[in-house]
């Protein structure tokens, strides 16, 4: 109970002082890294590959000459990439096997996407067509898509 | 009491065989016992499926099978621009090549091309074969004319054609086809290939101050101040214009050109030329009368020439190997040394 009492009379139940909690910082780097585990979980070879590997072993996921030297427009094309993969990503609900490729030919967008065989085909082309409609209304340039579908997800390892 | 137990016993019971007797001991127990708003009134076919009300059942289709990939009923000799006749994305199904792509997994080999993302996101030239281009070629032909064969050379072309117009077009890609850079226009011409006389020419070089290259003697009038090209270009061809009948005018301002605004350095009246001949007289005084015709005769000299032709050269072309040496001869030779 003594014990107790001494604790109660520390910094946070005395008003007028103030204290800095701190912990040991943590440096590593968790950028869309997935951990090690018990080795039943199945990564496909983007999941698989850190960040670091772009450029390396990993290609780019978006193209367009924005970063080039001179040209404009980096900021727009990347708000409309990261617009399209999450719209692509509700709208396709659970049928994606991996990330989108979004590709630019002049003015034209072309969404190329990878596809599980989870909804019936008249369904797929649905919804393809809708989103073709709605983001070449909303970006006002052509948008295209190109599904291929996959029985199941390649897997490239698993961790 | 007694009862109460025995209804508690059954409704255990109840629970655990629920699932083997259906819905009969169910409902036995919910009038005992139980006092749930739930109905348990299963009339429809699908059990464990959502009520439908009036749609009715859910009719499922079996699954279709996906039917051959392309590369599997592909001929030797097909025609591949049918194949990939535009721009698209690499598909797995439509080109017959064993193609791996990826970092391979330790003691493994590259990841194949089914379902491989690696090869979706590099471009790819598949629809670029030269069959393919040939037929471009063959389609763009159409709308080609041929070269004049009397412009062979470049000097024949200058000649005809002394006016160079040089634009830019831009290319990128984004939701606007436009860029603002297109507008510039670039005009360069000869000067000499102008109708210029010497006091026109000397003007015209004055006019055009840094937009004349003296080495290659090429004027260059680049615009870009209107928003759009064709605005450009007239503004250029306008400027040459004005700029080619200005220099023919002699305004009267003119007369007063000193020697500070003169291009080129010339001999006559210039310092040099009173230092050469007063040091000349003085060297001939003892000798001979002093006089205007003393002067004259002085400046028809052949070692005076030479000095004025190395003076010139000298301020005019600067300071090099031979032309110093020049000048060091023809003052020996005017100095008698």
């Amino acid at each position: 109970m003594n014990t107790l009492a001494r604790v109660g009379t520390s910094i946070c139940t005395n008003p007028e002082t103030r204290a800095l909690h701190v912990t040991a910082s943590c440096c590593k780097n968790r950028a869309a890294r997935i951990r090690v585990g018990k080795g039943d979980r199945p990564l496909t070879y983007e999941q698989a590959l850190h960040p670091h590997h772009i450029g390396h072993r990993k290609g780019w996921l978006s193209q367009h000459t924005s970063n080039l030297m001179g040209e404009n427009g980096a900021a727009d094309r990347t708000v409309e990439d990261v617009f399209v993969r999450r719209f692509i990503f509700g709208t396709f609900h659970n049928c994606l096997a991996n990330e989108i490729v979004i590709k630019r030919r002049g003015n034209m967008l072309v969404v190329c996407a990878l596809m599980l065989q989870r909804l019936p085909p008249q369904k797929f082309y649905f919804l393809i067509g809708y989103t073709e409609t709605l983001l070449s209304h909303f970006y006002k340039c052509p948008v295209k898509m190109e599904v291929q579908t996959l029985g199941d997800k390649a897997v490239y390892k698993y961790l | 009491m007694a009862a109460h137990t025995l209804n508690i016993y059954m409704l255990s019971l109840g629970r655990m065989h629920c699932h083997i007797y259906g819905r009969n001991v169910h409902k036995a127990l919910n009038r005992a016992t139980y006092a749930t708003a739930l109905s348990t009134n299963n009339s429809s076919p699908n059990k464990g499926f959502p009520d439908r009300g009036s749609r009715g059942p859910i009719i499922r289709r079996p699954r279709r099978e996906e039917g051959e990939p392309r590369k599997d009923r592909m001929p030797v000799d097909q025609d591949w621009t049918a194949v990939y006749p535009t721009a698209a994305p690499f598909r797995p199904g439509s080109v017959p090549l064993p193609v791996r792509m990826g970092f391979p997994v330790k003691r493994g080999v590259p990841p194949e091309k089914k379902g491989n993302l690696e090869l979706i996101k590099i471009p790819n030239f598949l629809h670029l074969t030269p069959t393919a281009i040939k037929k471009h070629c063959e389609a763009m032909k159409l709308f080609c004319t041929e070269w004049p064969s009397a412009l062979d050379t470049n000097v024949k072309c200058d000649e005809h054609f002394p006016i160079k117009i040089e634009c830019k077009d831009y290319v990128s890609a984004g939701t606007s086809i436009r860029n603002p850079s297109a507008r510039i226009v670039n005009l360069r011409v000869k000067l000499s290939s102008l109708n210029l006389d010497d006091h026109a020419g000397k003007k015209m070089v004055k006019l055009l101050g840094e937009r004349y290259c003296k080495e290659t003697d090429i004027i260059t009038i680049i615009t870009d101040s209107c928003p759009v090209r064709q605005q450009n270009y007239d503004y250029a061809m306008y400027l040459l214009t004005v700029l080619y009948h200005e220099s023919w005018k002699t305004e009267a301002w003119e007369s007063e050109k000193t020697v500070a605004d003169m291009e080129e350095y010339s001999w006559e009246d210039s310092p040099s030329q009173k230092n050469a001949l007063s040091t000349l007289v003085r060297m001939q005084i003892a000798g001979e009368v002093e006089g205007d015709a003393v002067r004259d005769k002085l400046l028809g000299r052949p070692e005076v020439q030479e000095y004025r032709e190395s003076v010139i050269r000298l301020m005019n072309e600067g300071e090099s190997e031979s032309s110093i040496l020049q000048y060091r001869e023809a003052v020996k030779k005017l100095l008698k040394l």
